[in-house]
């Protein structure tokens, strides 16, 4: 697909839930998903040759912004994305404006449990993909994505639920 | 847990502090393990390139005898040829890898398989071509004028009794030893991270 600079950006713009899902499923500190949401807009821009138009942008869109989080690496220097929370966290003492919002929060602060794989077939799984646009994107097959899609729900239940958020 | 009141609560959000790039210039680099890997390739090349020159040239700085230079100049053309070999390998590997764009698995394999083929390639160009090193180190040292022309073919020739020559063959093969074990530690301290990072990544979409 041929975009100039501008005409790709404001496509980005229009698709911008995306990117902010993406980031706030892979990363808690807002330095690193600002540094992802940078990296997705350089390789969605480096890729947009090879989108040849036959999907819709956003599928293609997800598609490489959940390919780059996977394979996105924060900077050494900062602390851990939270995979390794300390058990116990209190979450619930944080100060919401209502319980929506803390219901959010903790879902992401219990996502970060999660592996990179994880965080990518809950995401999707949310976000209303079937089993098989889920295996097309991972390169994995349908019934490996089943089996681990239910393995990860189960598995952030039980985070949440150990933690005393079960919602 | 409700995924289907998630989804409404994530599409709700408020994303304003969000911001996106006015320009594609602003963006920071590259920071992904594909990006680093490819970044330290550009490097090397670059470095290697002007190492060839700066081999090539020195002969012309200093005095020199004309056989020890003419042993020399066969044996950096040997050695630059096994170089310009892998450069060309490298070169072949940055063009391939400029984007992710296919399916994750997919990307991560073809990485893999590509940075470890062209490692491969690499490491015995860099072993090869530092095997032959020490002679060309030789000819420069030996066959500068302040040693003496004699001396150089003495030791070309291998005219030299039998213990030192075991001496010079055991010295030789501690040389070889010790070049492959930096070239190794040096591959993987340049490239073997990166790639373990993403035989993980790998290792979890198999498990």
């Amino acid at each position: 697909m041929e975009l100039t600079e501008q005409e790709f950006l404001h496509k980005i713009a229009q698709h911008k839930g995306i990117l902010y899902k993406v980031s706030r499923m892979y990363f808690e500190d807002a330095t690193d998903r600002e540094d992802l949401v940078q990296e997705i807009i350089l390789q969605l821009w480096k890729s947009l040759k090879s989108f040849q138009g036959k999907s819709q942008f956003s599928s293609w869109m997800y598609r490489v912004a959940l390919n780059t989080a996977i394979v996105f690496f924060k900077k050494e220097k900062r602390k851990p994305d939270g995979y390794a929370m300390p058990e116990h966290v209190q979450l619930v003492q944080e100060d919401y404006s209502n319980e929506k919002e803390e219901q959010l929060e903790i879902f992401y602060k219990s996502v970060q449990q999660l592996n990179k794989i994880e965080k990518a077939l809950i995401f999707q799984f949310i976000e209303g993909f079937s089993g098989e646009e889920m295996a097309k994107n991972l390169g994995m097959s349908p019934v490996n994505v089943r089996v681990k899609l239910n393995r990860t729900k189960k598995k952030l239940k039980e985070i949440i639920k150990t933690q005393h958020h079960g919602f | 847990m409700d995924f289907e009141k998630i989804k409404a609560l994530m599409d709700d959000e408020n994303q304003d502090d969000l911001q996106l790039p006015t320009s594609l210039e602003n963006l920071k680099k590259s920071q992904m393990p594909i990006a680093r890997i490819r970044k330290t390739m550009k490097s090397e090349i670059a470095i290697q390139l002007a190492g060839i020159v700066i081999f090539f040239s020195y002969p012309f700085l200093i005095e020199m005898y004309e056989l020890p230079r003419a042993v020399y100049f066969i044996f950096m053309f040997i050695t630059s040829l096994m170089t310009l070999g892998y450069l060309a390998k490298m070169v072949w590997f940055l063009r391939k890898t400029s984007s992710v764009k296919q399916q994750t698995k997919e990307t991560i394999l073809n990485f893999i398989h590509d940075i470890k083929l062209t490692m491969e390639v690499y490491k015995t160009g860099i072993i090869a071509g530092s095997l032959l090193l020490p002679v060309s180190v030789a000819c420069i040292f030996m066959g500068a004028v302040k040693f003496g022309e004699d001396q150089f073919s003495e030791w070309f020739l291998l005219q030299m009794p039998v213990s030192t020559l075991l001496l010079v063959i055991s010295g030789y093969l501690v040389c070889c030893v010790i070049i492959y074990l930096i070239t190794v530690i040096w591959t993987d301290k340049l490239y073997g991270v990166q790639v373990r990072k993403l035989e993980e990544i790998l290792m979890q979409l198999e498990e």
